[in-house]
């Protein structure tokens, strides 16, 4: 018996007093609006479009950097038939490159991302250090190159790095000895879903880092407290009993929204199962308020 | 017993020093850090060992740098003007393969680890996957058929790898998946000193990613793995731990490792640890019984000895 709240319990009253509880919606996108990286969750977009008839402001939270935001307002208008604005997205690339911004940073930065994310930050003007060393690495002297080689960096950023390598940590780790360097991170899952099950996420090599460093990164993807204090000053006008976060992840989606007090509601088309939810106590921080098979449950109930 | 503060082997009283001479009958020493540093030798080290193996005490050399082969590190102890035999190194590449006997272990094994700690295994007779050694295409789809494989792999093994990736990391970790698959660390080190003031990222926290990703704890044959300190106890026929002497400079691996074994344990400040650090220390498990500046103050301990007999 599960402490959370089927959807598809709720009828009558109970359903519309849910629907009536929230005025904001926070969306992850991967595993709930769409698979991974691939098509449309069916019933996904219905869904999506009738909060958006009831007046529900809908903002996108991912922590998807591979493509880009306007890759994501793309893919929601051709399979969805949905409009979404830039405003509407939350994506690690841009709310990291905002930051930069908003502190006027200026200086190289040390980037662990992948292309796209990197070329995110080019096209908003900032300079990125290039990689020193050979890439395979056979001798103390090759490691040596790859880690204290380089050009002195402002920034280290770390998201999602598809060949993520203990040279590049151990640079990061050495460039960070400078305590005016800035520590940021994207993404941070400890594990994301893929495949069958969860892989090493983003988190654990940020880990790496922060621990031998003695510091903390400024996380600005999911589940960080600064982009958490973010999404609280993007509505200041809604109280945050007012927000319905959904994703798809007990650790950055729901414990991430519930520390903000948001309501939550988790579906069950991405990493997680139906029995990880029922295994949780009552006083667990990840236990969503609702559950749902999928995110066209909003719609189909009743 | 209440343990006091550690003491300076050279700040002991004659009575103190010949009970402390006394009380241990076999060394197990760190190399890096102890004998020499990355670039230069520690001056005189290898008089401490020579003095103590003359006054009938037996040595072993136990490190957690399975990186250089032990033909190199004979070599290296010979040019310093120390003979060392083959068989009184101890690295946990030759510890996993002892392991892997007792356990009589078989199966395809994943490992993540330099090329003399592969060929050592090899050698050994075991049948092992690696890789990817080169970068891979940024995809997930890439990415999946880098690290779903389905071949029956029962043992992960990791230690220190230069060339270590996230790809390979997430290959090691679905293998983990299987129940059977073994997880094998070797060496523990969270930060490495390569120059005065200047560590960088050892392998330890890359094999506690594997950890908590598996939730599967790790055997671990090097310092200060529980399973390497049963080897060596079992190998070497130590029946009284406390006869024995745990010489290293690096407080969460050597000292840890001795205090864990039973043994006495000495910090050498010429490597990883300063007399600062040493200072600060207050877990009962990190606080070495002796100090000294290096391990030729072992040589002096041992050259003054004689008198106290007169």
């Amino acid at each position: 018996m599960s402490l959370s709240k089927h959807l598809k319990e709720l009828h009558g009253a109970e359903r519309q007093q849910f629907l009536d509880s929230f005025d904001l919606v926070f969306c992850d996108c991967d595993g709930v609006v769409w698979y991974p990286l691939r098509d449309f969750i069916p019933g996904s977009a219905r869904a999506l479009a009738h909060l958006q008839q009831l007046g529900k402001r809908l903002t996108f939270v991912t922590n998807n950097s591979i493509s880009s935001p306007e890759e994501h307002i793309e893919k929601f208008a051709r399979q969805g038939n949905l409009k979404i604005e830039k405003e509407q997205i939350v994506h690690p690339a841009q709310t990291i490159c905002d930051h930069l911004k908003s502190i006027a940073f200026q200086g190289l930065i040390y980037c662990l991302a992948t292309a796209p994310f990197k070329q995110l930050l080019r096209d908003a003007g900032f300079h990125l250090a290039q990689e020193t060393g050979p890439t395979v690495i056979t001798s103390l002297k090759d490691l040596h190159e790859a880690i204290f080689d380089g050009e002195p960096v402002q920034a280290v950023v770390i998201d999602v790095d598809f060949n993520m390598s203990a040279a590049k940590l151990m640079r990061a780790q050495v460039e960070l000895q400078n305590p005016q360097c800035l520590f940021l991170a994207g993404a941070s899952d400890a594990l994301i879903p893929f495949g069958q099950g969860e892989i090493i996420g983003p988190g654990a090599f940020v880990n790496v880092v922060t621990e031998s460093v003695g510091r903390q990164p400024l996380v600005l993807g999911k589940p960080g407290d600064a982009l958490r204090q973010l999404l609280l000053q993007r509505h200041p006008d809604i109280p945050p009993q007012r927000v319905l976060f959904v994703g798809d992840s007990l650790a950055s989606d729901i414990g991430f929204a519930r520390a903000n007090g948001y309501q939550t509601l988790l579906v069950l088309t991405g990493g997680t199962k139906a029995s990880d939810v029922t295994r949780l106590p009552a006083s667990h921080p990840q236990l969503p308020d609702f559950v749902a098979d999928c995110l066209g449950d909003l719609v189909d109930i009743d | 017993m209440e343990r006091g503060k550690p003491q300076h082997i050279l700040q002991l009283s004659e009575e103190q020093r010949r009970r402390f001479v006394d009380s241990f009958d076999r060394v197990l020493s760190d190399i890096d850090g102890v004998v020499w540093n990355v670039e230069s030798s520690v001056p005189r080290a290898v008089d401490g060992y020579a003095a103590l193996q003359r006054a009938g005490k037996d040595v072993v050399f136990v490190t957690n740098n399975s990186v250089r082969t032990v033909d190199q590190c004979v070599r290296r102890f010979e040019k310093l003007g120390l003979h060392v035999a083959p068989q009184q190194v101890w690295h946990p590449a030759q510890s996993i393969v002892l392991y892997l006997r007792d356990i009589q272990f078989e199966g395809l094994i994943y490992v993540i680890a330099s090329a003399p700690f592969k060929a050592v295994l090899r050698e050994a007779g075991y049948q092992l996957l690696d890789g990817p050694n080169e970068f891979i295409e940024e995809s997930y789809d890439s990415l999946a058929k880098t690290i779903f494989d389905r071949q029956p792999v029962r043992a992960v093994i990791i230690d220190v790898d230069f060339n270590l990736t996230s790809p390979k990391l997430l290959r090691a970790h679905m293998y983990l998946r299987h129940p059977e698959c073994l997880l094998i660390g070797g060496a523990t080190d969270r930060l490495l000193p390569v120059a005065k003031g200047v560590n960088i990222i050892g392998p330890g926290p890359f094999a506690s990613i594997l950890v908590e990703a598996s939730g599967q704890q790790a055997l671990t044959l090097g310092k200060p793995g529980r399973e390497l300190g049963e080897l060596l106890i079992k190998r070497l026929k130590i029946s009284e731990p406390h006869r024995v002497l745990m010489v290293g400079d690096m407080l969460a691996q050597d000292i840890r490792f001795g205090r864990q074994c039973g043994f006495q344990t000495l910090l050498v400040l010429s490597g990883g640890c300063s007399l600062e650090q040493l200072q600060a220390e207050t877990s009962p498990d990190l606080v070495p019984d002796y100090y000294a500046d290096t391990v030729a103050d072992v040589a002096q301990l041992l050259g003054e000895e004689p008198k106290s007999h007169v």
